[in-house]
């Protein structure tokens, strides 16, 4: 047997780690920002580009993808070499991912506070960046399926199931999910409408926690958990039990982000019971990893490693089954819109990924640089202060969307709602928004110190780039019998193909029924398609991350069409809707009935300064909407694209739209002269107004009336 | 009252979580503002009940350790060591449920297997594990048969006909017990200085953001404080414009939020406010009317 001598790539690992650090206090920093701006709306600082709604998606796209994302590469990399005993496939296509991931993270950095979004949660980078992503993730994907192929062990062990999953699925995802046409060069709509792109995006969004969050970190913490441990994986079986079952599921569970929503019964039927079954599967990942360190309980006490790893597998485990619980309807009935769910993601977020990430770090990091860890007490202090800081974070918005949930469907003897004006639930819960920040910020001081104790290190330490290592090659020769699955883990195309089918099914069962089978949606005749100035508006509301705050979604329950006014939102309503903007928090009150509550000048003066209307509002002012004017000569282009994707304007009436823009445009600035407010018929304000005074009327309209 | 409310609604709710998976919300069946209603009563027992079981499971605890330790004390050194050499009751359990090897026996289930020096066990699926995998997939064909196959439990839209059905039979069942001796017709103003105040603080609650706190009006809603009215100035109209709203022009009708009597309440302290003429008021809006003329 011939030793082969070779050397793995430890430059790239490095700077995916650099990467992580600092994206890591990037977005962890606008987290802290936002979570105060809920309750000091000067932090907004006036200006459009660091308003809630705008710097929220650059929270989340930072640290998902940026943070977590650089964390995942720079652990693959380095478990993926050692596991396969060969170097990366090729050195080019590592710098390709890692400069083109970074292109995209900077890219994200600058169009997101300019408002360039699609509004679509955890998918809101505009088109460009789309098929850049797509781009390096099949880079990403060339590299590691050719270092697959490369290997010099003969089977794939559980990490690299883990990782092929991942790229596989969300490859799938994004695709799917970012078709959109596009109307300039940093605007698109998406190619579905309202329940159907509703149903795609929560697919999407469901599965990127699955497999950009949690598969591969379950892989990650296979391959760091033993290493760190020095322990035998607690069970093979388990392991594969627990994989395929992950996958199977997961992807079946999307539709619990839209219980009691217009979304067909059947569909979210679908969507909590795959999410109940998630439980078992969710948790062999956990058992697997806890029972490993069987026998070396002693060592956790002891080694910070091991103290980051106990944890976030045990968040891991505590966010998989609530998440479930999550979704059974009744449970959902209150926790959705509230702040439970901004608690449930952060369980998983500064737990599971969090802690795994700095596991990971305090043992990569003296490997790495041939040294040992500057100060076990910094690590140590780290823990705790990201311990305590969860749970300061977490314990207070469980409290916050229970309260204000409960507000929100409190009826008194008399039947009238308890707490009419939605504004008292907020107040009601301002302290436990203070709370949270203070969490956030011990949390944040952590990772600080983590980044002082990780310089430190790498500092007394001498970094080698490319580490020596040997193998026996893998030799030509026909292996036949064994474990059935063992078999496969010697294919790994066959088990990349095995990995697709099972994706694909669960989203193609949910997802071509609710296309092609019309009584999903109902139509309803006396819907029509939005008028030119409505669209500006709808397009300023996008921008704007209105959706952040204010769903548009009326439940069927009698606290929130006595709440809202009128009839709860049915399917028909949203056909127009690309994309939906159906929003997955209330911070503020629904606006989907908006439409003619209040009048013009009631908009005009609560976008000015909303604690004019509404006293001790959290909402920042918009005082750029009365200054920029909307571009008409955009109107065309945006009726043009929403036709191609089924909005039946006729034809032609892009060339006249704007005549019909200047004319409605007139009509609110004449309403507007009334109340003596006087403004120009283009200012943004006016659009908006159109757009949030149309927002859920069409169904009043008499169906009689257009005979 | 209200304060006690919001402390115990998350613990029945909590409760109603882990007994009710399947039924209707919980609020749909509650909805009365008096708080202790039998639930409130059953529920803040059951808590009770929780709370004082998981003392006692602690104390018990305690005294089991204390007793051990007393025991430990007459023991000779060998006694001891055979004591200790034995596995605990817990973790003999531990090991029956999770189908355990000790870990000193683990030597037999390791694997052939071993990626760049980690090694697997072939450890069998914990019993208690397979068992909840298998429950959530009965749970899920109970569910989707349930639901979608015999449709003997409602869906939503069912779900909320039934709600709104149980409200208004509510509503009707307040109606024929309370009734008020006046409508929008025949409503005259109030004098009481209790029903003035509490009208007083309606109005700075709802009716400020549109009105200004002192009735002055603002670039929304018109002079409450002057001669002129949009919808008429008497009692019977002040009354009329807050019940049925002005929709059109961004007036609710608050009879959907308000009893008849809150409404005169508020309209009657609207009334106090005309002539006091704050400062920055808005211009008059609409029709001269005098009080005389209407009353």
């Amino acid at each position: 047997m011939e030793i082969q001598q070779f050397k793995y790539d430890n430059k790239i690992v490095k700077y995916f780690i650099i990467a992580t650090v600092i994206f890591g206090l990037v977005g962890m920093l606008v987290g802290l920002l936002i979570a105060m701006q809920l309750y000091m709306p000067e932090l907004n600082l006036g200006l459009q580009y660091t308003s809630f709604g705008r710097l929220r998606p650059l929270h989340t796209n930072a640290v998902i993808f940026a943070f977590v994302g650089n964390a995942m590469f720079a652990g693959v990399y380095y478990s993926m070499q050692r596991l396969l005993k060969t170097r990366m496939f090729n050195d080019s296509l590592s710098w390709i991912h890692f400069w083109g991931w970074q292109l995209i993270i900077v890219a994200a950095v600058i169009t997101l506070p300019l408002g360039l979004t699609t509004s679509k949660e955890y998918a809101e980078l505009e088109w460009p960046i789309d098929i850049a992503i797509t781009l390096i993730w099949v880079v990403f994907g060339i590299n590691m399926i050719g270092t697959i192929l490369k290997r010099r062990e003969r089977h794939m062990y559980v990490a690299i199931w883990f990782y092929i999953a991942t790229f596989v699925t969300v490859a799938v995802l994004h695709v799917v999910n970012s078709f959109e046409i596009p109307v300039t060069m940093f605007k698109s709509y998406s190619w579905y409408a309202g329940v159907q792109d509703a149903l795609v995006q929560w697919w999407y969004g469901h599965n990127a926690v699955a497999f950009f969050l949690t598969t591969p970190f379950l892989g990650l913490m296979y391959y760091f958990l033993p290493k760190a441990a020095n322990r035998p994986v607690y069970s093979y079986k388990l392991s594969i039990i627990h994989f395929w079952s992950l996958i199977f599921i997961y992807i079946w569970a999307g539709p619990h982000h839209l219980l009691y929503t217009s979304l067909p019964n059947w569909a979210q039927s679908l969507g909590v019971v795959f999410s109940i079954m998630l439980i078992a599967p969710s948790w062999g990942g956990m058992l697997n990893g806890l029972m490993t360190l069987r026998g070396a309980w002693d060592r956790v006490r002891e080694d910070p490693v091991l103290k980051f790893m106990v944890v976030a597998v045990t968040a891991y485990g505590m966010a998989t089954l609530e998440g479930p619980l999550l979704s059974i309807k009744s449970v959902n009935a209150i926790a959705h819109f509230t702040d439970w769910i901004v608690a449930h993601v952060h369980v998983g977020a500064l737990g599971w990924n969090g802690f795994l990430i700095f596991g990971m770090l305090y043992w990569l990091i003296p490997r790495m640089w041939g040294t040992k860890l500057y100060s076990k007490k910094l690590a140590n202090t780290h823990f705790w202060l990201g311990t305590l800081g969860i749970v300061v974070y977490a314990l207070p918005l469980y409290v916050a969307g229970v309260t204000q949930s409960l507000m929100w469907k409190d009826f008194n003897a008399e039947g009238f709602l308890e707490y009419p004006n939605f504004l008292e639930t907020v107040t009601q819960i301002i302290p436990m928004y203070m709370m949270r920040s203070i969490g956030g910020l011990l949390y944040l001081i952590g990772a600080f110190i983590m980044t002082y104790n990780l310089i430190k290190t790498a500092k007394q330490g001498a970094f080698m780039a490319n580490e020596s290592a040997e193998a026996p090659a893998l030799e030509k020769k026909q292996i036949v019998g064994g474990h059935w699955h063992s078999k496969w883990e010697r294919k790994p195309v066959f088990f990349t193909v095995l990995v697709l089918i099972a994706i694909l099914i669960g989203g193609i069962v949910e997802m071509v029924p609710t296309f092609l089978i019309k009584s999903n949606v109902p139509t309803i005749a006396s819907v029509q398609p939005y008028t030119p100035l409505e669209l500006h508006g709808r397009d300023i509301y996008i921008r704007e991350g209105c959706v952040g705050c204010h769903s548009q979604m009326v439940r069927p329950f009698r606290s929130e069409t006595e709440r809202y006014g009128g009839e709860y939102s049915k399917a028909g309503e949203f056909v127009y809707d690309h994309p939906f903007l159906w929003g997955s928090k209330r911070t503020g009150p629904d606006l989907h009935r908006i439409g003619g509550k209040y009048s013009h000048a009631w908009h005009y003066q609560h976008m000015l300064d909303p604690t004019i209307t509404s006293p001790g509002s959290i909402m920042p002012p918009y005082p750029w909407l009365f200054l920029q004017s909307i571009d008409m000569n955009k109107t065309a282009g945006k009726i043009s694209a929403l036709r191609r994707v089924g909005v039946p304007y006729e034809q032609g009436y892009e060339n006249t739209a704007n005549d019909d823009l200047q004319k409605q445009a007139r009509e609110i600035t004449d309403g507007l002269s009334v109340d003596g407010i006087s403004t120009s018929p283009d200012a943004e304000i006016v659009a908006i107004i159109a757009y949030l005074q149309r927002l859920g009327t069409d169904i009043k309209v008499d169906p009689t009336a257009n005979k | 009252m209200k304060a006690l409310n919001q402390v115990f609604k998350p613990a029945r709710i909590g409760l109603f979580a882990l007994f009710g998976l399947l039924s209707t919300p919980a609020w749909a069946q509650t909805g009365t503002g008096t708080f202790w209603t039998e639930e409130v009563i059953f529920y803040t027992m059951v808590g009770l009940i929780f709370v004082i079981a998981l003392l006692v499971l602690l104390v018990t605890i305690y005294v089991l350790q204390l007793l051990k330790a007393f025991v430990r004390k007459d023991l000779t050194e060998e006694q001891l060591a055979s004591y200790d050499g034995q596995p605990s009751v817990w973790s003999k359990l531990w090991a029956k449920w999770n189908d355990i090897k000790p870990v000193e026996q683990e030597g037999e289930l390791l694997l052939d297997h071993d990626y760049d020096g980690i090694k697997e066990l072939d450890n069998h699926l914990p019993p208690w594990w397979k068992g909840l995998f298998y429950l959530t997939i009965v749970y899920a064909v109970i569910y989707l048969l349930v639901f979608h196959v015999f449709e003997s439990s409602p869906l939503q839209e069912e779900q909320y006909e039934i709600e709104m059905a149980r409200a208004t039979a509510a509503s009707q069942a307040r109606k024929a017990d309370v009734t008020y001796d006046f409508d929008e017709n025949s409503v005259t103003a109030t004098d009481d200085p209790a029903g003035l105040a509490e009208g007083k603080k309606t109005f700075e609650s709802l009716c400020a953001a549109c009105h200004r706190a002192d009735g002055g009006g603002n670039a929304i809603g018109p002079n409450l404080t002057d001669d002129y009215w949009l919808h008429g100035g008497a009692m019977t109209d002040i009354f009329s414009t807050i019940k049925f709203g002005v929709p059109d022009k961004g007036m609710i009708p608050w009879e959907q939020q308000m009893n008849p009597e809150k409404m005169r309440n508020v309209a009657s302290y609207i009334m106090t406010l005309r002539g006091t003429n704050p400062p920055g008021a808005k211009a008059p809006q609409g029709d001269l009317f005098k009080p005389d003329d209407g009353q």
